[in-house]
């Protein structure tokens, strides 16, 4: 059912935010220029107050943009109203109409289109069997569980066929479990419809599992966008490695290159080298991340690796974080390792050890 | 659940306080006390109203018979029931305006607190200076006088209840309902309108009831033929107080509780 019409759905050019007046100006966006293909799960990921639901406002047309473009199927759209929008909204309090039913609500965009009854009736039936709530139009929305009013609202926002559905953290008010589903459910939704979502959380977890791309904000700026595997291995800068996942920070200097192989020395003095150079020459500072399930630990001394000794050792059902004190330095290191039989025993807290850091797991950022 | 046994376990621990009870008790008769001596002595036989003698329906038939308090009693409605209706409206547009319109949240409360300090003035310095307004403007005095006077005292009842509700409702309501192509003007009938209900009834109805039982003002800027309930009793009782007196607050107290159930049973069937 997913249609491959390729193509741009949101266009956002340049656009700039600023609440109040002289004094206390807020930017909330900074010149934010970002690209949302058609018929994909795109997800807007970043820290709280970072400026995600006013990106959200400003495609939906609540808010106006102070600077800037917004452009939906290649037409600038900045300055209509929300009603004259082929967009909606699910708003992360569900904003259901209590006064009115479930079959009601649902068919709220239609009635305002003016589509004939018959057609609202048959469109509704259609919506509620899409987010299985099968016979439950007649109800008012207080008497549904959250989990049951996050899908009425999202029927109700499908009813009208947008060219692009707005969710502002739906997930966030539910329990784990719900949450879960949810996120399942949300997929097979954007699946079935061909919709193309745009999916703002601040959770990384959810941002990774459920998108096809992701765009990390920080600050009213978009630091990064790609598909979660490039977001999650080679982060641009700082702040997205840290942001998405653990990560191990190392301030180093880079000291010299042998054909592919890059030398990096750390503060504590020892020396470690990579694959890639992120535009750096000799002798500039540097920060390495690396991945905690990228490095491997040795009892022995081990290939490009960092002593140290272990201080604590977490058990996380699937796999063991180990936090590593690397000598000569007060930096302490994660490593994570899958729990498979025969690893259990062998390593334990106070133990010296080897970090071991295959070089193309090490990334150079930029602050 | 946890909640309403706490609460339980509170009100439990508060009964047994000693003395609760009797002071409960006090404050209760304090309250209702006149309100019930009053209605009592309405159906009393002796025509010295501090002495019992016996039950009588008499009064009542003879009180609907005097024109002139039946005069003062349609004037009374007429006014009320006028200023209230417009005191609503403006009441309504302003909660709106200020709430929807305003790009600062410190304006509309600082317009909220302009709107309801007309409630913190004595009431007989606004009594003189709209009679000395009238006066100075060459209105004369007149029902029309009383229903302007009434209007203005009235905005702040009315407005308060209905911005208090209006605060009360998610914002994101009528995002969703311009998210869901409804103009400014259908979102406001099918969604703010029917939210607001509860509030706008209220105002309205306390604004009429301020209005109905209203003196000082209407005392000061009632003309010739404009007399209203109120000001007829007080005029009744200058003559001391007869069982017509009884019987006519008797019969302004059944019109406001009529008023204030029937407003109730409203609210109930709608939600
Ligand atoms: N209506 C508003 N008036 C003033 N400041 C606002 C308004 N809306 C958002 N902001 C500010 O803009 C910034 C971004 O907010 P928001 O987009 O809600 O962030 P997020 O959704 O990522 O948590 C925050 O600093 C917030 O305080
Ligand atoms: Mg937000």
């Amino acid at each position: 059912m997913k249609q491959t019409a390729e193509g741009t759905a949101v266009e956002a050019r340049r656009l700039t935010k600023v609440f109040g007046g002289p004094g206390s100006e807020v930017r909330a966006l900074d010149d934010v220029s970002l690209t949302i293909a058609k018929n994909r799960f795109f997800t807007l990921l970043g820290p709280s107050g970072c400026g995600k639901t006013t990106l959200l406002r400003l495609i939906a047309g609540f808010e106006q943009p102070t600077e800037g473009e917004v452009l939906l199927d290649g037409v600038d759209i900045a300055r209509d109203p929300p009603y004259r929008r082929p967009v909606n909204t699910v708003f992360q309090s569900y904003a259901l109409f209590p006064h009115m039913s479930v079959a009601e609500n649902v068919g709220f965009g239609l009635e305002m289109n003016r589509k004939p009854a018959r057609e609202i009736a048959l469109e509704v039936e259609r919506m509620l069997a899409l987010v299985r709530l099968e016979g439950m139009g007649g109800r008012r929305p207080e008497q549904l569980s959250g989990g049951q009013q996050q899908r009425v609202a999202l029927a109700r926002a499908l009813a009208n066929h947008p060219k692009v559905l707005l969710l502002d953290e739906p997930l966030s008010a539910l329990d784990l479990k719900l949450r879960k589903d949810m996120q399942i459910e949300l997929k097979r939704l954007q699946h079935e419809t061909g919709v193309t979502f745009i999916f703002v959380t601040h959770d990384q977890h959810e941002a990774l599992t459920m998108s096809d791309a992701i765009a990390v904000m920080d600050h009213g700026k978009v630091l990064q966008v790609g598909t979660p595997a490039e977001i999650y291995e080679t982060p641009v800068n700082r702040f997205v490695a840290d942001f998405i996942g653990e990560t191990n920070l190392l301030p180093a200097s880079l000291t010299g290159r042998t054909g592919d192989e890059i030398r990096f020395r750390l503060d504590s003095g020892k020396e470690i080298s990579g694959r890639e150079h992120g535009g750096h020459d000799t002798g500039a500072r540097v920060t390495l991340a690396v991945r905690p399930e990228r490095a491997e630990l040795a009892t022995g001394p081990g290939g490009n690796g960092l002593p140290g000794t272990i201080d604590r050792v977490v058990y996380f059902g699937t796999d063991t974080q180990f936090r590593v004190r690397l000598k000569d330095c007060d930096t302490v290191f994660l490593v994570r390792r899958q729990n498979r039989s025969g690893h259990e025993a062998s390593l334990s807290e106070g133990q010296e050890v080897t970090v071991s850091i295959p070089p193309e797991a090490l990334r150079v950022l930029q602050d | 659940m946890a909640k309403v046994v706490t609460i339980g376990r509170h009100a439990e621990r508060l009964r047994r306080f000693p003395g609760v009870g009797v002071t409960t008790a006090f404050f209760f008769a304090y309250l209702y006390l006149p309100i019930v001596i009053v209605i009592a002595l309405s159906f009393n036989e002796n025509r010295i109203v501090t002495v019992w003698t016996g039950f009588t329906l008499d009064w009542y038939p003879q009180v609907l018979a005097n024109t002139d308090l039946i005069r003062a009693a349609r004037n009374s409605v007429i006014v009320a029931v006028t200023a209230s209706l417009i005191a609503t409206v403006a009441g309504v547009t302003a909660a709106l305006g200020l709430r929807y319109f305003r790009p600062r949240p410190a304006e509309e409360t600082g317009t909220t607190a302009l709107i309801a300090t007309p409630l913190l003035v004595p009431e007989i310095v606004t009594a003189v200076a709209t009679l000395i307004f009238f006066v100075a403007v060459g209105f004369r005095l007149g029902l029309m006088t009383v229903i302007i006077a009434h209007t203005v005292f009235c905005i702040p009842f009315a407005y308060l209840p209905i911005r208090a509700r209006l605060q009360g409702l998610d914002p994101a309501l009528r995002d969703a309902a311009f998210d869901l192509y409804a103009d400014e003007w259908r979102a406001f009938r099918r969604v703010t309108l029917p939210l607001l209900w509860p509030g706008i009834l209220a105002g309205a109805l306390l604004a009429f009831i301020v209005s109905l039982d209203n003196f000082v003002i209407t005392f000061f800027v009632a003309g010739p033929g404009a007399t209203t309930l109120p000001v007829y009793i007080f005029s009744m009782i200058r003559m001391g107080i007869t069982p017509e007196v009884n019987v006519a607050s008797a019969l302004l107290l059944m019109v406001s509780l009529g008023i204030v159930t029937l407003s109730l049973l409203l609210l109930k069937r709608r939600a």
